[in-house]
């Protein structure tokens, strides 16, 4: 269990540097304003005053949640291991009975707890202006968002830590976690475009016909995509576009514990890659 | 038994050969100085006792445990002090003691290991702020945590002025009248001169020498050195002094000799001068320094000079 001492630690040596502070008027900010925000937007919207409810605000955050989230997290966990090394801290960890698996695990539970306290907080001050400005607020509806939206949180931590433990230099480890933000959520809608082009000769299929699963597929492996599958399918409402597809239910592959599965592989396979070379590295 | 054990250890680091084939015991309960310039290959030996670094070949193996198998065996039982460790800058001096006694199941108190080590003052400022010196007490009172039965210290006199290295050396003592076994690194030979019970000389990642200081120094062959000065010196002066039993070597400048012994007396080749006729001046004899030694072993050149 020595990997909560290296979590405790980590996770206090945040609270001193502000960041967790930091982080958390950033999500208190963001939610909270959001929320606001989606009350001008009903109301100034061409049906005149619609209805302002719960369910509305979570699938108009999914999106700037997608973007925030990841991109902080990185920022949080990129140096975590490669700085430690780079600057030496590492053989004052080491030296110590750690074992180097428990460094990693150590680090993805500590920032994954400051990133993970931090949305929280944010969630909830953004729900306490929800229950006060909105005409319904569906508590279920608003945990299960919250619940996933933590999950994310940690989910890109874990990314950004086993990212950083693949590299021994704090400037490589920056270019990595860009290079994934940038592969996995800017330009991946290019892979299955690109298949689909190789495969059928246009670039999408029409309006009116119902993509082939495995092209839905690609589109949600993604972490952001896993997620924002997830949230639509997990709460209420049939949004998102597997709803629309299979209005009965979805094939297992594309239902909702599938998204899920999806998020926890990310959660698992990039802190193992990054374990691996870790494990066999000279520091 | 043996504290640390390496026999055969060759690292390489793509085409730099850090260490080649290299053997090295330490005995139970002795203070082993780890000797050798910067560059050596010193931090690599201790960087495999950690696991650190895998060695490309060999075997390591540290209070009877293999360096890589039981690494956090070994580790819950030694005390480190890194070469070029880094604190961390926003933890207090006594949070890194508290996370190194936790780490190690251990129950010290950190105000009284930071007392120890002369820094009690500086419990509660955080670390970033610490000066080199500072920085390098702090580690040794980490190294301290838990009673540890090895204590790897590199380079620890790093940033220390005399009296911070004075103090560490009590400090080195202390631990080994405890029973602890000591191998600490340097490229300073006082340090080791002073509290080692051997010392292992290594030169481009081999070991060039082990022995005692004083093996060391019979070894190097770097005697004792005289200078005479006389009155008028003759030719018939350098005769009678070379002809001394002992002497190895005499050299002259003006009126001043220098001459080297093994074993001659000085007051052989005082009177061999004198019973030539020549008044001595002055007189002072030099024992070979210990940098003399360790230029003798690492650099063949200086030694002659």
């Amino acid at each position: 269990m020595s990997w909560s001492v290296i979590a405790k630690k980590d996770f206090r040596d945040a609270g001193r540097s502000k960041a967790l502070w930091a982080l958390t008027a950033l999500f208190v900010l963001f939610m909270a304003g959001m929320a606001y925000v989606y009350t001008l937007v009903q109301s100034g919207g061409p049906a005149g005053a619609g209805e302002l409810g719960s369910l509305g605000l979570i699938f108009f955050l999914i999106s700037p949640v997608t973007l925030l989230i990841p991109l902080t997290a990185l920022v949080m966990a990129h140096k975590s291991i490669a700085g430690e090394v780079e600057s030496g801290s590492a053989k004052f960890l080491l030296s110590l009975p750690h074992t180097r698996r428990d460094a990693i695990i150590g680090k993805v539970v500590g920032r994954g707890a400051v990133m993970g306290v931090a949305v929280l907080v944010g969630l909830v001050v953004a729900a306490v202006v929800t229950v006060a400005l909105y005409d319904s607020f569906d508590t279920m509806a608003y945990l299960g968002f919250a619940v996933l939206t933590v999950f994310l949180a940690v989910m890109y931590t874990a990314i950004g830590v086993g990212l950083s433990a693949t590299t021994k230099d704090g400037g490589r480890a920056t270019i990595l976690v860009a290079g994934f933000y940038v592969f996995f959520e800017l330009a991946w809608g290019l892979v299955p475009t690109g298949v689909y082009y190789l495969l059928n000769n246009s670039f999408a299929p029409g309006p009116n016909t119902v993509p082939p699963d495995w092209y839905l597929l690609l589109n949600r492996l993604p972490p952001s995509s896993a997620f924002s599958s997830a949230v639509f399918q997990f709460l209420p409402g049939n949004a998102g576009n597997i709803a629309q597809y299979f209005p009965q239910s979805p094939p297992i592959h594309l239902s909702k514990w599938a998204a899920l599965a999806m998020m926890v592989v990310w959660f698992v396979v990039v802190p193992l890659v990054g374990y691996r070379v870790f494990e066999r590295a000279d520091l | 038994m043996s504290a640390i054990e390496l026999s055969g250890v060759t690292k390489q680091f793509g085409d730099v050969t850090a260490l080649h084939d290299l053997d090295l015991e330490v005995q139970d309960g002795e203070i082993y100085g780890f000797l050798g310039p910067n560059g050596a290959g010193k931090s690599t030996t201790i960087d495999i006792l950690l696991d650190f670094v895998r060695p490309t070949s060999g075997r390591a193996s540290v209070l009877g445990m293999d360096a890589q198998d039981d690494s956090l065996a070994i580790r819950q039982r030694t005390g480190v002090l890194p070469d070029g460790f880094h604190v961390y800058d926003r933890l207090t001096a006594r949070q890194h003691l508290e996370f190194a006694i936790e780490s190690k199941n251990a129950t010290d108190d950190p105000d009284e290991l930071l007392e120890r080590v002369g820094i009690p003052d500086a419990a509660d400022r955080k670390a970033g702020g610490f000066s080199k010196g500072m920085a390098q007490r702090l580690a040794l009172a980490v190294a301290l945590v838990g009673e540890p039965d090895l204590i790897i210290l590199d380079e620890p006199s790093t940033g220390l002025d005399p009296n911070g290295a004075r103090e560490m050396r009590e400090i080195i003592k202390e631990e080994a009248a405890r029973g602890a076994t000591v191998f600490f690194s340097s490229h300073i030979l006082e340090q080791v001169e002073a509290v080692c019970d051997r010392v292992g000389i290594l030169q481009n990642g081999e070991l060039v020498a082990e022995d005692t200081i004083r093996g060391l120094r019979d070894a190097a062959g770097t005697g004792t050195t005289l200078r005479v000065t006389v009155d008028v010196l003759t030719d018939d002066v350098l005769v009678a002094v070379r002809d001394v039993p002992g002497v190895t070597d005499v050299t002259a400048d003006g009126d001043t000799l220098t001459v080297r012994t093994e074993s001659a007396a000085k007051t052989d080749v005082l009177d061999a001068v004198e019973g030539t006729g020549a008044d001595v001046v002055d007189f002072s004899t030099e024992e070979a320094s210990l940098d003399d030694v360790f230029a003798a072993y690492t650099d063949e050149e200086v030694a002659r000079a």
